[in-house]
């Protein structure tokens, strides 16, 4: 069910079998993948998640310095097993999901660190907010010819206008939020 | 000036601390509670419920202690011209406070951890989640939390209602024998 936003054309390589095939394009594979996002609630931790984004990977053989990354999460999927908390974080003072949709990132450049270990810089768009962050991540073969992405970042929401009047509070709602991602990809096609 | 453990005749210092701060507090929980109950999804809520929590955890500890505390120092015996019916009465109506305290902030613990929300002691601390995401069983412990409520409430009333009744009708000296501040804690036979 899962819409892949960024289209394949990208890759000549969609067809290889070859996992590590160069510049390859990886895409996520529906209902495998987390992004879990953790902040506190009167001093305690708090977790949820979202449940519906797309997105697409694409690393270059070797250092991968050419490689590129694109995310887009579906606001709206947001999951925190309170229902009606849900619908507070659809609404205009957290997500407002009927104006932002979509919460995106978009890469400039991705370096390879060595080994499986990566990091990426771009845009995080969150509502009406842009700003450039650096994520670090893992990106891991596995046999079967898929592969792995994991990594975690964290920001403050208020940089991202998450949380408007009595929810600006970072006494009893923290500003600090860890998102960590782990995603089973697929080569794009 | 009250001696720091039971005599044959009154309550001690300890005795009377335990008693008094828990009053206080089980006061403030069935106003915390009942308020946050009618809020929806609000900051006050969250605060009003976060301050619940660590006063309930805060309670239980001091039941503990003071159930210790009686083992340690025997309590004033009731009145020898007191009726064994209502020495029955008085020992249950003890029981069930006590285990009305005891059982109330472990189905609160459960509640909260069956709803997916950590509890914090006064965001200095926080108590592992005792079970996953459930709401049907946050559903069940909601409705026994808010049925021991009212059960201790009614229990409460009573145990107050026969203090009063001790001292205005039998004119002993139950009632004075908690109070720090009488000089004459044996009533008048």
């Amino acid at each position: 069910m899962r819409r892949i936003a960024i289209s394949i054309a990208l890759s000549s390589f969609a067809f290889s079998a070859a996992p590590l095939a160069a510049a390859a394009c990886w895409q996520p594979v529906p209902g495998a993948n987390s992004i879990v996002f953790t902040t506190t609630q009167a001093g305690a931790p708090f977790q949820g998640q979202f449940t519906k984004f797309a997105g697409v990977v694409c690393l270059g053989e070797g250092s991968g310095r050419d490689g590129r990354m694109q995310v887009s999460v579906q606001t709206a999927s947001v999951d925190t097993d309170l229902p009606e908390l849900d619908a507070a974080l659809r609404g205009p003072d957290f997500f407002d999901t009927a104006r932002w949709p979509q919460a995106s990132f978009t890469s400039e450049s991705i370096k390879a660190l060595g080994g499986n270990r990566y990091q990426v810089t771009g845009k995080l768009t969150l509502r009406d907010v842009t700003r450039e962050i650096a994520v670090p991540f893992t990106f891991t073969p596995v046999t079967g010819g898929g592969a792995r992405l994991d990594g975690k970042l964290d920001f403050e929401r208020l940089d991202y206008h998450i949380g408007l009047g009595q929810w600006r509070d970072t006494r009893w709602v923290g500003d600090r939020v860890e998102v960590t991602f782990s995603v089973a990809l697929t080569p794009a096609r | 000036m009250v001696p720091l453990l039971n005599t044959r005749e009154r309550y001690g210092l300890i005795a009377q601390l335990f008693h008094w701060i828990i009053v206080v507090l089980v006061i403030l929980q069935f106003v915390l509670g009942f308020t946050a109950h009618g809020l929806p999804i609000s900051l006050e809520r969250l605060i009003l419920l976060a301050r619940h929590k660590s006063i309930g955890i805060t309670i239980f500890v001091l039941v503990v202690l003071r159930l210790a505390w009686r083992l340690y120092s025997q309590p004033p015996p009731l009145p020898p011209s007191s009726h064994p019916l209502s020495n029955t009465a008085a020992r249950l109506s003890h029981a069930l406070m006590y285990a009305l305290l005891l059982a109330m902030p472990p189905v609160g613990w459960l509640l909260s951890s069956a709803s997916h929300l950590t509890v914090a002691w006064f965001g200095l601390f926080s108590l592992p989640n005792l079970v996953g995401p459930d709401k049907r069983l946050a559903n069940a412990m909601l409705l026994t939390h808010e049925s021991m409520a009212w059960l201790l409430l009614a229990t409460v009333s009573v145990h107050v209602l026969a203090a009063l009744w001790h001292h205005f009708l039998l004119k002993d000296a139950v009632l004075l024998r908690m109070l720090p501040f009488t000089r004459r804690a044996t009533g008048k036979q």
